[in-house]
């Protein structure tokens, strides 16, 4: 066996981080908890995985209960959850206004 | 070793520098949640390079190499060989490169790791061009479209990569899109299994708001209406010859649907518009008839 690598050749990544993105954002998500169904497709094509639901035991089986969350640190505003969406419970906002 | 300054859910950091909408960074996501932590990632020069960031700054909690545009397949079959070396076989290594570093500058290196039947898993995420240096148009770019070096519409076919990895007779390939998540998810658990005996490969369409000019929202469904109209199959080709269509298309739409939101394809007049339709019907007449005829074998053997 080779003896252990002391030096790091060349650059090399040693920080694991995220850029801020959702600065970028000029639209941005807006869910309407009346009309979700917390089905959780937004969250599955979120393409920054932001987008979390989060269901809660109910003693109604047939009615959800919980609450979509999007962490808007780093949500770029695309809109692909508000497109994906079945129900058409998101509706994209101006960043300005909200 | 590497310090985490801003925690994640998966293996991908949540901001990273893809555009708004960017059908690569749901891909990744995708394949690196079925990977796992056990997986060292080869990336080339490409979009999937802000994924390896730059500096001392990574967005990937796995490591990683970042190589040439033509030597990524290369690469991964010497990490390969170097782990079975020190009897660290049971780690997973992946290629993760565009069209242009896979159909077109890759193509060698590619092949001679399909041939030396190397177990890696490449991944080719396909925007049909050059995303990254300035929308130049890759031999996946399809017929008629704009890019910075076909101006006036791309005149000639693209090239059919899944049939030129299936040459090779390797013993999983498949064609997924991110349009169809949960099917690109069992897709890439198959490629897995299959890197115990040997190479495995999968071309996902990853369709680019930037360079195919339409809003970010429509990501997810544009890339369902190319599965719907046909002008990208789902397939697997398992050892090379057994054609399986994972998606059926039942209700098949005209191609125009598809290429009317984009804008790449404003130029486009109706003699190639019909030639892309009649592309588009060759191609998969020939897929169902491949597909039919490995269903034969299975019953006669």
């Amino acid at each position: 066996m080779a003896e252990k690598v002391k030096t790091i050749y060349g650059p090399c990544a040693l920080v694991y981080c995220s850029t801020k993105t959702g600065t970028w954002r000029i639209v941005r998500p807006q869910i309407d908890g009346e009309k979700c169904v917390l089905c959780g497709i937004c969250e599955k094509y979120c393409p920054t995985g932001v987008v979390n639901t989060i269901k809660m035991k109910t003693e109604d089986k047939k009615k959800a209960e919980g609450r979509v969350e999007i962490d808007m640190t780093y949500c770029k505003g695309c809109g692909i959850c508000a497109n994906v969406c079945p129900h058409d419970s998101i509706t994209m906002i101006d960043e300005r206004e909200a | 070793m590497l310090t985490i300054k801003d925690p994640t859910k998966g293996l991908v950091a949540h901001g990273v520098s893809t555009c708004a909408g960017c059908g690569l960074e749901l891909a990744i996501r995708v394949i690196l949640d079925v990977m796992g932590e056990n997986t060292i990632i080869v990336i080339p020069p490409s979009c999937s390079a802000l994924f390896s960031g730059f500096g001392n700054e990574t967005t990937l909690r796995i490591p990683g190499v970042q190589g040439n545009l033509e030597n990524t397949a290369a690469i991964a079959a010497g990490v390969r060989a170097g782990l079975e070396y020190q009897g660290k076989g049971d780690i997973n290594v992946l290629g993760l490169a565009g069209d242009g570093g896979t159909a077109d500058i890759g193509l060698q290196s590619l092949s001679g790791a399909l041939e030396r039947g190397d177990k890696i898993l490449y991944v080719c995420y396909d925007n049909e061009a050059y995303m990254n240096t300035g929308i130049q148009g890759s031999s996946s770019t399809p017929m008629g479209a704009w890019t910075t070096t076909t101006p006036y519409g791309k005149p000639v076919k693209r090239k059919n990569l899944m049939q030129i990895v299936g040459a090779h007779g390797i013993p999983y390939a498949a064609s997924a899109s991110i349009g169809y998540i949960d099917d690109l998810r069992k897709k890439v658990v198959k490629a897995k299994a299959a890197i115990a005996e040997g190479p495995a490969f999968l071309h996902i369409h990853a369709p680019c708001p930037t360079g195919w000019g339409y809003d970010p929202a429509l990501t997810v469904e544009l890339a369902k209406l190319a599965v719907s109209t046909r002008c990208w199959n789902l397939f697997e080709l398992v050892d090379g010859s057994k054609v399986n269509i994972t998606k059926k298309v039942n209700k098949v739409k005209p191609a125009e649907e598809y290429l009317t939101p984009q804008k790449r394809f404003t130029g486009i007049d109706a003699t190639t518009l019909a030639m892309v339709q009649t592309q588009i019907d060759k191609d998969y007449a020939r897929l169902e008839l491949l597909a039919g005829l490995s269903c034969e074998t299975d019953s006669a053997a």
